[in-house]
Order: C-alpha cells, then sequence, then structure tokens
C-alpha cells in the first residue's frame, strides 16, 4: 500500500490529515492511556522554524529526521485553515498548511510569541486542541 | 481556610502563603494530576524562591530560563500571592528558549504568564475564554504588574464568562 505523500503542485486538501512529532517532554501530555499536546508544541521557535511548523503527511514521515521519537499528534489541514473563526468576530487566524517536499509542510502565518504574543498564544491553544480531537 | 478544587484545581489560603507539599516534575515540566490536593504554590514564604526553581526542573540547553525570566517570574508571583494572600496551582510550568511559561486553566478560563528571557522584552499576561473547545475571547497586558497578576488569578476561580 502507497504511503501517503504530500502533493507540491496542487497542495492538501482540507481532508487529509497532517502529523506533527513531539520534539521536548513538555510538549505532550499523559492523561492515561492517552497523549495529549501542548500549547507549547505550538509555539514557532526562533531558530528552528524559519518557515513555519513543521508537520508531515505520516507520523513516520515526520520523524524520520529525528534521533529522539517522543510521539505526535496529528490534525485536519481544514481546521488548521479555519482555526480562529470561533472567536468572537469569526475571523480566522489566516494559517495554511502548505508542502514544501513531498514528506515536508509547513503550517504558515503563525507569529512568534515576541511578535504577536496574544495571537500567537491564542493560535497555539486552539492547534493543541485541534490536536488533541484526533 | 483552605479550599482545594479539582480538576483543574486551585487552592485558596486565607492565611496566607502555604508550602509545597508535593512536586510533580516530569522532564522539565510540571503538571497537576486531574484531582490534585496540594501540589505547589508559589508564596511569600522565604523557600519560596527555592521551590519556584525546584519547580523549573530540567530543561534543554536551548531551552533553559534565563536568570532575568526567573527574577521576573518569582518577583510578579511572589508579588501577586502578598497583594492577594493567594496560592493557585498552575496546570505546567515550561521553559521554551529561555523564556518561562506558566499556564492555570480552570473550565473554560486559562491564563498564562509569558516570562521573556531578556530585559527588551516585557512579561505578558495572557487571558483566554474557551467555548465549545475553541478559543473564542482573548486578551493580553503588557508588562503586568503583581496585582494585575492577583486579579487574573482571583479572575479564573470567578464564576464570570467576562475577560
Amino acid at each position: 500500500m502507497e504511503l501517503p505523500s504530500f502533493n507540491v503542485q496542487e497542495g492538501i486538501s482540507n481532508e487529509q490529515l497532517v502529523f506533527r512529532a513531539f520534539l521536548r517532554p513538555n510538549w505532550f501530555e499523559v492523561h492515561g492511556t492517552e497523549t495529549k499536546a501542548t500549547p507549547v508544541a505550538f509555539l514557532r521557535r526562533r531558530d528552528r522554524d524559519p518557515d513555519g511548523l513543521s508537520v508531515g503527511p505520516t507520523a513516520e514521515a515526520c520523524q524520520a529526521y529525528l534521533s529522539i521519537k517522543m510521539g505526535f499528534c496529528k490534525l485536519v489541514a481544514g481546521e488548521i485553515r479555519r482555526a480562529g473563526e470561533t472567536r468572537e468576530g469569526g475571523v480566522s487566524y489566516g494559517m495554511d498548511v502548505v508542502p514544501d517536499r513531498i514528506d515536508h509542510a509547513n503550517i504558515i502565518n503563525v507569529p512568534h510569541r515576541h511578535e504577536n504574543p496574544e495571537l500567537a498564544l491564542a493560535i497555539a491553544s486552539d492547534l493543541a486542541k485541534i490536536a488533541n480531537e484526533h | 481556610m483552605l479550599l482545594t478544587v479539582p480538576a483543574g484545581a486551585a487552592e485558596v489560603n486565607n492565611h496566607g502563603a502555604i508550602n509545597a507539599t508535593a512536586v510533580f516534575r516530569q522532564m522539565g515540566r510540571i503538571t497537576t494530576p486531574s484531582a490534585g490536593i496540594v501540589s505547589l504554590s508559589f508564596g511569600a514564604c522565604p523557600e519560596s524562591k527555592g521551590i519556584f526553581e525546584a519547580c523549573l526542573g530540567r530543561a534543554a540547553d536551548e531551552d533553559a530560563a534565563t536568570d532575568h525570566a526567573k527574577n521576573t517570574t518569582h518577583q510578579l508571583i511572589s508579588g501577586a500571592t502578598r497583594a492577594d494572600t493567594l496560592s493557585l496551582k498552575p496546570s505546567s510550568i515550561d521553559q521554551v528558549e529561555g523564556d518561562i511559561i506558566i499556564r492555570w486553566q480552570h473550565g473554560a478560563k486559562t491564563l498564562m504568564l509569558l516570562s521573556p528571557a531578556v530585559e527588551t522584552v516585557a512579561p505578558k499576561l495572557y487571558r483566554e475564554i474557551v467555548r465549545g473547545n475553541r478559543v473564542a475571547r482573548t486578551n493580553l497586558i503588557d508588562n503586568p504588574s503583581a496585582t494585575q497578576l492577583a486579579d487574573s488569578l482571583r479572575w479564573i476561580l470567578d464564576g464570570t464568562a467576562e475577560l
């Protein structure tokens, strides 16, 4: 069976799942048998995330280049794009999921917490909630 | 009076600061049990700075909190405790690129204190109300005082849906 991959030309559909690897122990919490992402997992880092938050088409793809494998979470691309619409005013955050390789994409339009702290923290909080539902 | 609120958990001690009786440390992160009894308080007691340092735990070198972030956080929290004799158990304490991020969560409300690594960036106090498990309303206080932190800790416990 062919593993899912990103189509760099056509982009990522709203229905497609994307996976984000946990790189730090504080990026997730374990509640019984359930692992939940924390907002910290979705804070953009100055050096590591020049283009956005990294995601992959499968858990294996997003962990392939990592020496530490702590787990992963998954999100639906359309929910990332719609995130923010539940806020007062109903305007999305304007995030998108854009592939740059068949095995890598960036969640773009995520500010660094020192550039726009209110938006960065709201996005991190919402992405953690979205990730925990799948 | 010591009030303990399960699941999300807060503790209010009207007689002043209380000591930590247990610390749940997990690789640089403090997590609270879903129905904790007493896990952590920041108070004006002499050892509170030591408790705070212990609570930070370990972190990767690139994430370890700077002294500036530690001092800022401790000043705000100990000041808030003196202002309101209030102790509220954090949901998490994180170190990210030298910053400290403390998160308090209870019901539909979340409060985050962001203490930056460097002096050139002011601390931030972020408040959030969720509806249907999504962020509905937020606001941010730039360079908050200890009193504003105390007010925000009270806000988490009150029954209002206002920011």
